[in-house]
């Protein structure tokens, strides 16, 4: 029998408080004591003995077996419900004891908690965002594994590009080939229709689909229906749209009276049919305000009437489902026939237009997020700065491990103690871990609030595009940051857990707990140049997308994107003439110039950032053949009078075109430079002859402008022939742009899109927005990486400098009495401050070395995602060099510092 | 000799308690205690009570022990915990209250 210990005092030493089990010899013992009592009794009652037995194991249900099992049983449930109660009371003992513990030292609880909290959001955090862009699928999508999307490889000589968007014919053929193709949808995203008209008008985004969109997709509606065979049909019966919940909840407030209710988008009234489940926004995470029907797109002038038969027209994506039994490549073959097909016999048709697209292969691929967005900048960009993030939750989890492990020398005595009076060894470490645990928890916890802001605060500003209706917090995030969490536990907890657990009980006793054991501290010196690694790592990378961004912005366009806006009306869909069309941007551009702040303003019929590009052939009289412009032909714009000094395009040679040139429909032109150096290599182009679309009347080339980048990462120049604008050119005026006198040309959006809506009740909704936002999409990857790259840097540095405080300042309490010895023996402050130092600062170069060292070989993982510059730039990593080296003083300094001042005579004393 | 009553549901643990409030004893002690307290109106199956023990064990509303009888047997005794007696005493005031209650509505005077 084990000896005896009170159970309270027990439960203070945290020794076993178990209650053996009832074993069923202890069963039958105790049965046996109550049957031969029983009898004695019946006996001294009088029964004879045989009679006595057997009445008496009838109270017992008639046979000695029958119970022992059944009283067996009984004690089953007993042992069972005793164990499962001990183990919630030792739990909830461990808990009481780690918080009673923790709450002795605030201070390093707080620091844990708080670094976990950091670590663990920011990887909620950027789990949130990952999740929503690569590893969920669609909302409301029956199915979308077997949902595939027709893709276009285009070969030409040198390259091949991925193309979503194709012809609408090519999706009646495949609905037609019923052999392999179960479903098909088509659709088509427009961004730029208006809703209401005059002064209250607002853009939206719409898809343009067929009745097969929602049942190919699987979708059904929240509210009312979804288009019908009905809606295939002519275009009268047409006119309805459904509208997505978002859209529904942010407009109608969530009328359900909806339904039946006209609603003005563009140029027709459209009735509502129906309302999208909440969050369904198709296959693509982009926000969409409503869907309609497709044979409503030549009324938006997003194709032309005879769009279903036109193979010139590029326009939908294509969805499929596939006939059982048919695979994706068998049906991607089948397709690329179909195609071919369709495109020569249309080439044919239309002869002399170039076909070409007989090497085109089409491919089917997933929609699934995940294989869809692969190749996708962001999406790389996404997973990078995932793993940026787990990297931080490790330099947290290094720093609660090391801080655990100064914590874990300094109770070596107190663990002792429990160790010698017979606490197992198991119960000590389940001890140290619930410490962890009672930490990792308030951490979890508190992460939960950084990540809901941290989520909330991408989706506004780097994920504004999605559509994002559900709770930014999901249960998956939920999830995934309490596995960290417990994560966390393991590996913060494990290791000082399994340390503590094993001290030499007579050493520690003897020592008086004063002395760290070598391998402790070398865990620790490990932990702190891990820790200054991985935050050099980090530094490296915000270096390199810092200096990404930069080089970004320092691109030459040729214009200053902060000072000009573009403003377009789609008054096309609303039958204005050509004529109609310069009449009412002439107007705009007068009022536009009226707005305070407007420097000038200009219109012309496309823009370097607008999406519309018109092809022109040239030629010069007396040369056979001239240079081939990078993309096949030269384009032209119409400008009118003011637009190279409104988008601020240096003329290099020659004059601008003026409004004379305008008025008198001028036989004029200006080159863009690469075009007349092109044309006329070391000569000058003005005053040259060139031949406009066929003509056989000379145009006169007047002036050469600077290049005007249409991207960021443009590699090469269009050849670019500006005209006056004039009737002659069919585009017409399709853009206002307008000049700030100062950099913050954002401020005179809503300035110049109120006069020009001012003009007229009726109009569409004027889109008017900086060449800053519109440069914005193709900037934003190296914003956003040099941004969290940045913040997670900080973290990163923040938190290893506090790991290194913490570790030394723990240090040099330890070695107080070493100090105080030295200092009586007549040691200088700068001897201590130095020795003290010198351990924080030689893991701080180690960990640069290494950190260096990693990031170099890292650096090719990330070049794709860099914009002109190497990822092993120098200024980066010498950056990077200087912070840790400046945070691993700052953070050594000050305990060092403390360790001088140590009196001899207390720390002496002390002990 | 008036029939034996067979036990109400859940007024086994109830009696265990009871008798156990009284003082430590082994299984075959309570059987007679209870037996010697209702003069044997109350019929106590042997084996429900066992299994009775075991479960307020179980609840850790008693707690055994193993212990030497007065004939030198070695018998598991049994005792209240302080959580029992704090079980015992509410659950009593509970029991008298709905037996009053019950007795009050059964013997009432009744309405023609």
């Amino acid at each position: 029998m084990a000896f005896h210990i009170r159970p309270r005092i027990r439960r203070a030493f945290r020794l076993s408080l178990r209650r053996p089990d009832l074993t069923k010899r202890e069963i039958e013992e105790e049965l046996r004591t109550h049957l031969a009592l029983r009898v004695s009794q019946l006996v001294e009652r009088g029964m004879s003995l045989a009679e006595a037995e057997r009445h008496a194991l009838n109270r017992f249900g008639g046979s000695w077996e029958h119970a022992v099992s059944r009283l067996t049983a009984a004690g089953r449930v007993r042992d069972g419900r005793l164990q499962a109660r001990e183990r919630i009371d030792a739990l909830w003992s461990d808990l009481r004891y780690a918080i009673r513990t923790l709450s002795r030292q605030p201070a390093f609880a707080l620091v844990v908690v708080l670094t976990l909290a950091l670590g663990i959001g920011a990887n909620a955090t950027m789990f949130g965002v990952i999740d929503r862009l690569l590893l969920r699928p669609p909302p409301h999508v029956r199915a979308p594994g077997e949902l595939l999307a027709i893709n276009r490889t285009a070969t030409q000589p040198g390259n091949s590009q991925l193309l979503v968007a194709m012809q609408y014919p090519l999706y009646t053929l495949l609905r037609a080939d019923t052999a392999a193709f179960r479903e098909v949808a088509a659709s088509s995203f427009i961004t730029g229709l208006t809703l209401g008209s005059g002064a209250g008008a607002e853009q939206v985004m719409g898809v343009f689909v067929n009745s097969d969109y929602f049942r190919t997709l699987g979708t059904s509606p929240a509210l009312g229906r979804v288009f019908g065979l009905q809606e295939d049909g002519d275009v009268p019966s047409s006119d309805v749209v459904v509208l997505s919940h978002g859209f529904w909840q942010r407009r109608f407030a969530s009328d359900p009276s909806i339904l039946g209710k006209p609603l003005r988008v563009g140029p027709r009234s459209l009735t509502v049919i129906g309302v999208a489940p909440e969050s369904f926004s198709g296959v693509d995470p982009r926000r969409v305000d409503m869907w309609i029907p497709i044979n409503q797109a030549a009324v938006y002038h997003v194709a032309r009437e005879q769009f279903p038969t036109l193979w010139s027209a590029i326009w939908v994506q294509i969805h499929v489902r596939l006939k059982p039994g048919v695979s994706a490549s068998e049906a991607a073959a089948r397709a690329t026939t179909i195609y071919r097909t369709g495109v020569s016999e249309s080439a044919g048709a239309m002869k002399g237009k170039r076909g070409g697209p007989g090497s085109d292969r089409l491919t089917l691929r997933s929609i699934l997020p995940a294989e869809q967005l692969a190749d996708n900048p962001e999406a790389k960009l996404a997973r990078l700065l995932f793993a940026v993030a787990a990297v931080v939750l490790m330099i947290a989890c290094a720093n609660v491990a090391s801080l655990a492990l100064a914590r874990g020398s300094e109770r070596r005595r107190e663990i002792a103690v429990r160790l010698a009076l017979g606490v197992s060894r198991w119960r000590l470490f389940r001890m140290w871990v619930s410490e962890t645990m009672a930490l990792a928890v308030c951490g979890g916890a508190l992460a939960i609030v950084v990540a809901e802001w941290g989520i909330s605060l991408l989706q506004r500003t780097l994920l504004s595009d999605f559509a994002w209706t559900e709770s930014a917090l999901d249960p998956r995030v939920l999830a995934v940051t309490l596995g960290l969490v417990l994560l966390t536990i393991v590996l913060a907890g494990l290791a000082p857990a399994l340390r503590a657990s094993r001290p030499d009980v007579v050493d520690a006793l003897k020592t008086g707990g004063r002395v760290g054991s070598v391998a402790l501290s070398r865990v620790r010196s490990a932990l702190m140049i891990g820790q200054a690694a991985l935050a050099v790592v980090l530094v490296v990378g915000a270096g390199l997308f810092v200096h990404s961004l930069k080089a970004a912005a320092n691109v030459r366009l040729g214009y200053e994107p902060s000072q000009i806006l573009s403003a377009t009306m789609d008054v096309k869909s609303y039958g204005y003439s050509i004529p109609a069309r310069a009449g009412l941007y002439t107007a705009m551009r007068e009022r536009a110039l009226n707005v305070p702040g407007v420097a000038d303003a200009a219109i012309s019929s496309t823009h370097p950032l607008m999406a519309w590009r018109f092809g022109m052939p040239v030629s010069v009289p007396g040369r056979d053949s001239l240079p081939q412009p990078p993309m096949g032909i030269p384009f032209y714009n119409a400008v009118g009078a003011g637009y190279f000094s409104t988008l601020g395009l240096r003329l290099v040679d020659g004059r601008p075109l003026t409004a004379a040139d305008v008025s008198a429909k001028a036989r004029v032109a200006v080159l863009s430079e690469t075009m007349a150096r092109a044309y006329w290599p070391g000569e000058r182009a003005v005053d040259r002859c060139i031949l406009l679309d066929g003509d056989s009347v000379c145009t006169t080339v007047v002036g050469v402008a600077a290049d005007a980048k249409e991207r960021v990462q443009a590699a090469d120049a269009p050849f670019l022939v500006y005209v006056p604008l004039s009737p002659r050119w069919d585009p017409g005026a399709n853009a206002l742009l307008v000049r700030s006198r100062d950099a913050d040309g954002a401020r005179l959006v809503e300035p110049v899109r109120r006069a020009m809506q001012g003009i007229s009740p009726n109009l569409p909704y004027a889109d008017v927005q900086s060449f800053d936002d519109l440069l914005m999409p193709e900037i934003r990857p190296w914003r956003t990486a040099a941004t969290l790259f940045s913040l997670f840097g900080a973290l990163a540095l923040i938190i290893a400098a506090g790991g290194l405080y913490s570790v030394i300042s723990y240090g040099v309490t330890q070695r107080r009495h070493e100090f105080g010895v030295r200092m009586a023996l007549g040691a200088q402050v700068g001897d201590v401050v130095r020795q003290v130092m010198d351990q924080g600062v030689r893991a701080a170069l180690i960990g640069l070395a290494l950190g260096s060292a990693i990031a170099f070989v890292a650096g090719r993982f990330v070049e794709t995602l860099l914009f002109q510059t190497s990822p092993r730039s120098p200024s980066a990593f010498a950056v990077a060099a200087a912070l840790i080296v400046i945070v691993a003083l700052a953070a050594t300094f000050i305990p060092a510092w403390r360790a001088s001042r140590v009196d001899p005579v207390t720390a002496l004393r002390g002990d | 000799m008036p029939p034996t009553l067979s036990l109400v549901k859940g007024t086994l643990d109830l009696l265990i308690l009871r008798a156990l409030a009284w003082q430590p004893m082994h299984g075959f002690e309570i059987a007679s205690w209870l037996e010697e307290r209702s003069s044997g109106a109350l019929d106590v199956d042997d084996s429900a009570l066992y299994q009775g023990l075991y479960r307020l064990e179980g609840r850790e509303l008693i707690a055994a022990e193993w212990g030497i009888t007065e004939n030198g047997r070695r018998a598991r005794y049994y005792k209240v915990t302080s959580r029992g007696k704090a079980h015992l005493k509410q659950e009593t005031a509970t029991w008298v209250r709905y037996t009053e209650t019950v007795t009050g509505i059964l013997t009432g005077p009744q309405e023609a």
